[in-house]
């Protein structure tokens, strides 16, 4: 593994059977170490608030899926908005989503701090380039 | 054409009017303008006289509506004019009316149609969304699990995939389901109604959870008349109602003895059932848009699936009728079901 890689990643999908798929090319893959995963995004809020209150560091990576319930990725994004600390760190967040809706895809474009919005499923080869680019 | 005097009095009705109202002559005598006018329309008809009595105005135009003879509605529209004496004093005023009972009615109707069009729009946007969401998801978690399967060769895994392969095109299965039922209920037509007992229905819904209603403890207070009807599709009425009421036994609060009321209240042309709870209520400002869609839960509860309301709602505007929510966290909610109401 390059020095440049980031060691931890967050990912928040409620659906477990994607998280295995998705952890396991990423593992095949060698591109981190540590995964930090949270079926409900409302501790994973929790957590990331707790780093912030406390200047901890934050995953540099975070993938982030919008169909969930009670908290859908979309509440997450706009509590995360107004989250003080967050973004001072240069945290890189993606959104994975099953939803190609432009709808979705337009609406993204209204949180600067996503930096891409990814189609589920999707390829090694555009997990691999988005990495590089936030190491 | 009718002279009216400055209490609102009917000097003058010719023939015509006559005929429309269903009031002889000698009747309308006895009546005033306000006695014949439907109750919601008496403060503009009065606010304009008193324009013209004041004499702000010596001309005015509006659209109202007339109760007849019979109690049938009336639309009209009726131009007023003052009329002076020759020293410049009011002396009555005539009204004109134009009969426009046909054209609102026509209106009125195109306005149901449009809102029905554009409640179909939004369930079909909902469908595509599921298509995106559900059935791609669990498709693409399959091909996944597959692609995976062909080179694995350890059988610990081997073990943990199959079953998540089967779990998805169960999934699968289950959302194709729930597509055809929702295709199948938007085909039937208002026109399979028919005229239902509501009591009967609520009765049935809650003998059906009896044992549920046991296990929690739940009281149930039904407050509807056995003369109150509803236009339905008993099997619709029937899965709505039993619906609403687990939804109300399943998030109750704990430590809380569950009570549930129904009361029913006449409207015009519907009849509103309230199905209250002191449940655990739901956040409507952050959620109040996604309460009806499809697959959407919010509270963390095993068995909540994020179905039941989204065919509720599928069903019950399916029979001409609506239902709304109102809730608080904590303090409960309120389902309210609006059904056509049969006379």
């Amino acid at each position: 593994m390059s020095n440049k890689t980031p060691k931890q990643v967050c990912i928040i999908d409620d659906d477990p059977i994607y998280i295995y798929t998705f952890t396991r090319m990423l593992r095949e893959q060698n591109l981190f170490e540590d995964f930090l995963i949270f079926q409900d995004p409302e501790e994973a809020f929790d957590a990331i608030k707790n780093r912030c209150d406390s200047n901890e560091e934050l995953p540099p990576i975070i993938f982030l899926d919008l169909n969930m319930p009670i908290m859908d990725g979309w509440d997450f994004l706009d509590s995360l908005r107004n989250l003080q600390n967050y973004h001072e760190q240069k945290v890189c967040l993606f959104i994975v989503s099953s939803s190609s809706a432009a709808t979705d895809l337009e609406k993204a474009k209204n949180y600067s701090f996503v930096k891409k919005y990814l189609i589920k499923p999707a390829a090694t080869d555009q997990i691999k380039e988005i990495i590089e680019q936030c190491a | 054409m009718v002279i009216i005097g400055l209490i609102g009095n009917f000097i003058e009705v010719n023939q015509s009017f006559c005929d429309f109202i269903g009031y002889s002559n000698q009747e309308l005598e006895h009546l005033t303008v306000y006695d014949i006018t439907h109750k919601d329309d008496v403060e503009l008809t009065k606010s304009h006289f008193q324009q013209i009595l004041k004499g702000h105005a010596s001309n005015l135009q509006h659209q109202k509506r007339y109760i007849c003879r019979d109690g049938s509605l009336k639309h009209v529209l009726k131009t007023l004019t003052a009329i002076y004496d020759d020293d410049g004093n009011l002396q009555h005023t005539i009204g004109l009316m134009q009969d426009i009972t046909a054209i609102v009615q026509q209106e009125e109707k195109e306005k149901q149609m449009r809102m029905m069009i554009q409640k179909h729009n939004e369930s079909l946007l909902n469908f595509a969304h599921i298509v995106s969401h559900n059935l791609k998801s669990q498709t693409n978690n399959i091909s996944s699990l597959s692609q995976i399967l062909k080179t694995e060769k350890d059988p610990n895994e081997v073990n943990k995939i199959i079953p998540m392969i089967n779990s998805s095109t169960a999934g699968l299965t289950t959302t194709i389901e729930h597509l055809s039922e929702l295709v199948d209920i938007r085909l039937r037509a208002e026109s399979y109604n028919k005229p239902l007992r509501l009591i009967d229905f609520i009765k049935k819904a809650t003998n059906n959870v009896s044992v549920l209603i046991e296990k929690e403890e739940a009281d149930i207070n039904i407050s509807v008349s056995d003369k109150h009807f509803i236009l339905g599709l008993p099997s619709y009425v029937e899965s709505i109602l039993l619906n609403v009421l687990t939804n109300a036994l399943k998030y109750r609060k704990p430590n809380v003895k569950p009570i549930i009321a129904f009361e029913a209240f006449e409207k015009e042309n519907t009849i509103e059932l309230h199905c209250k709870d002191n449940g655990l209520g739901i956040d409507l400002q952050k959620h109040g848009k996604k309460v009806f869609g499809m697959y959407k839960t919010f509270h963390k509860h095993k068995e909540a699936n994020g179905i039941g309301l989204f065919i509720s709602k599928n069903q019950i505007e399916a029979m001409g009728g609506s239902i709304t929510l109102e809730s608080k966290v904590d303090e409960g909610s309120n389902f309210i079901l609006s059904f056509k109401k049969h006379n």
